[in-house]
């Protein structure tokens, strides 16, 4: 039985175009002055905007919480100050002799893992245009890159190459996608052909991320140079890390 | 078609410029890097100040999706990452300070420093609706939940959710709409 909260399919479908703003000036004018005059109406698109929002919010939150699982995952939280006495204190002391001594022998390793974590943030990519385009492929695929779907970005891109399209940016955001994947090695070899490209504005920032590839495949004297090379902000200090 | 040739550099945008079109644009690698890069922050400062872990945990996914929706609404647009991460320090400051107050516990040592963060709060207060659809959404079916997140948080068109289901546009639109229905009437029983 229809009550007169329902919402039957062709009004949901004006409502929704309303609030994701898809209507024309003209159809969006005569709605809003059906919703001056009808209260009832004003409530049921209150009530979808909110519906939308939660349906958004929801998902936010599950996204969130698989970046926090990620960050326990790696035991990566800080451990909160709890008063404990003087036994455990020596439990504590004994852990905290063997963690240190751990520590020390793994340091070399360690190091280059928390350098990169230091000083990695990702590529924002580039701007995609909507529409027609006859770089659609390269955006779509650049579209890809900026949701997380590296693997699809990185497939369409070197099909690009394999074309016969050769260029810096091509390069440049294939090693993005592969470092995004923590594929060092991949990343790496791209950067490389990018770098190698003369004349290319993306030089001073490739140079960065081939340095920080290579320190996490070990390669310690080569990411040094490739971050002197680089053009970023914080080269100075991460050379300074370096040193020995 | 576009020429890759030697040089084939497309102007590139400023880092500051693009924040803003990162975010609204739901760019999960620039969202999750900005989560990790401020979750110990915020959890040192929680912590520091009377809360637990998991406590910091929910003030600070609570801040960063508040944060997040206000950049969304264009309530806020970061010039930088600094100003996105001054502004998400804030609301998470200004959340835990209400938790604290909500629960009577001692607040006597924090500093306010959170003028103008009433609205950010204030907001989710006065919705409890959004909060029950929240609730809700998890109770849908997985190809419910699939649908609504592909076509209100993904933006994609019904014509693609369609192709990928081997469905007709019709199909997916009323499905769509029964899933809608669904969950309305969820949160409508919880409500009343």
């Amino acid at each position: 039985m229809k009550t007169e909260n329902d919402i039957l399919p062709e009004e949901f479908e004006l409502i929704e175009n309303y609030l994701m703003q898809n209507l024309n000036d003209q159809q969006r004018s005569e709605f809003e002055q059906r919703l001056n005059e009808d209260t009832l109406l004003k409530e049921k698109v209150v009530e979808l905007g909110d519906l939308f929002n939660g349906i958004k919010q929801a998902e936010r939150f599950n996204k969130v919480e698989e970046w926090h699982a990620g960050i326990v995952m790696k035991n990566e939280t800080i451990t909160p100050v709890r008063f404990i006495n003087y036994r455990m204190w020596m439990v504590a002391a004994t852990i905290l002799i063997f963690c240190a001594g751990v520590w020390l022998v793994f340091f070399s390793k360690n190091k280059e893992e928390q350098l990169f974590a230091k000083y990695y943030k990702p590529d924002y990519g580039l701007i995609t245009p909507m529409g027609a385009s006859d770089n659609y492929a390269f955006n779509k695929a650049m579209i890809d890159y900026k949701t997380g779907k590296y693997q699809l970005a990185i497939n369409e891109w070197q099909q690009q190459l394999a074309q016969g399209q050769v260029g810096d940016t091509l390069y440049y955001f294939i090693g993005s996608s592969y470092l995004a994947l923590r594929k060092y090695g991949d990343a790496a070899i791209n950067f490389k052909k990018a770098v190698a490209i003369p004349g290319s504005a993306f030089t001073g920032e490739a140079n960065w991320y081939l340095g920080l590839s290579q320190l996490q495949i070990g390669h310690t004297k080569d990411a040094a140079e490739s971050i002197q090379k680089s053009t970023h902000p914080k080269k100075e200090a991460l050379l300074n890390e370096l040193r020995p | 078609m576009m020429n890759f040739m030697q040089k084939d550099t497309i102007s590139k945008e400023s880092n500051e410029q693009e924040l803003c079109v990162a975010i609204r644009s739901n760019n999960e690698l620039i969202l999750s890097s900005l989560y990790r890069n401020n979750y110990f922050k915020v959890e040192r400062y929680v912590i520091e100040n009377n809360g637990s872990i998991t406590e910091a945990k929910d003030v600070f996914q609570e801040a960063f999706v508040a944060v997040w929706r206000n950049i969304q609404m264009h309530k806020f647009s970061p010039l930088s990452e600094n100003d996105f991460t001054a502004y998400l320090y804030q609301v998470s400051k200004y959340k835990w300070i209400d938790t604290l107050r909500s629960q009577q516990r001692k607040v006597l040592f924090i500093q306010t420093d959170v003028d103008g963060m009433e609205d950010v709060l204030l907001n989710e207060h006065d919705n409890k609706y959004v909060s029950l659809v929240r609730k809700h959404f998890a109770n849908l079916g997985q190809t419910c939940r699939e649908i609504l997140v592909l076509f209100y948080f993904q933006n994609q068109s019904l014509q693609k959710i369609a192709l990928a289901r081997k469905w007709t546009e019709a199909t997916a639109k009323n499905n769509k709409y029964r899933c809608i229905q669904q969950l309305r009437s969820l949160v409508k029983t919880d409500s009343i």
